[in-house]
């Protein structure tokens, strides 16, 4: 789908949706279960900034690294939990899988 | 053979993700304070020495240690106590118990306890290894 200038495939959208839905939630006050609103924010703008990075081949790498950091993000601190994402993509390098 | 690039693939992701939690839990802890950005102080004291005692301290070996040390440490024999044992100290950190059922004595070391190793060979010709505790 195309906005303009640029492109955007179906799971950037969702992941943008969801980021659209966090900043509500967080204004109103919108409860979410389980999870912290500024922690899943932080790690989303993140993963926006690296998803702006990667081409678009590497989607699935990514999209199963950023499941996988969503939940870890119920057990770990916050900074941890990036720790372990930025690791992530460095051995995503090293072992040639991005 | 796309099936196997792809089954390839998905290992190589689960191994990456397996690592960086293995680096979260047990190394980062050493590099970074109570879980915020800021260096640890230790680890600076630390770079000032070898690049030998980085790894025995992301190890967690006692500083002084050397990697022999920590090999010699990796090779005491372990084992799986009955619970309800009683050790009593037998010297300065290591403890002992009997278990009469199964008619075995274990030994437990301390953690930090330093010990002498000896090759030993006994009157039936068996070597064997004996750990000393050092005052």
């Amino acid at each position: 789908m195309y906005f303009g200038p640029f492109f955007f495939d179906t799971k950037e959208i969702f992941l943008i949706l969801a980021t659209l839905l966090l900043g509500l939630a967080l204004v109103f006050g919108w409860e979410i279960w389980w999870f912290d609103k500024q922690i899943l924010l932080t790690i989303i703008i993140l993963m926006l900034i690296t998803k702006g990075l990667l081409p678009a081949i590497h989607n699935e790498a990514f999209f199963i690294l950023a499941l996988v950091t969503i939940f870890l993000t119920l057990y770990l601190p916050v900074f941890s939990v990036i720790v372990f994402y930025l690791v992530s993509f460095l051995f995503f390098r090293v072992l040639r899988i991005v | 053979m796309k099936i196997n690039k792809k089954i390839h693939k998905y290992l190589l992701i689960v191994v990456a993700m397996f690592f960086s939690y293995g680096f979260v839990s047990q190394i980062s802890p050493q590099i970074f304070l109570a879980n915020t950005p800021q260096i640890n102080p230790k680890l600076i004291e630390t770079f000032k020495d070898s690049p030998i005692s980085i790894i025995a301290y992301l190890g967690g070996v006692p500083k002084g240690a050397t990697v022999s040390d920590y090999v010699k440490t990796a090779q005491i024999p372990r084992a799986n106590p009955p619970k309800d044992l009683e050790f009593l100290p037998i010297a300065k950190g290591v403890y002992a118990a009997g278990d009469p059922v199964e008619n075995k004595t274990y030994v437990k070391i301390e953690k930090g306890t330093k010990l002498m190793v000896h090759t030993v060979k006994l009157d039936n010709g068996k070597t064997v290894k004996v750990y000393v505790p050092v005052e």
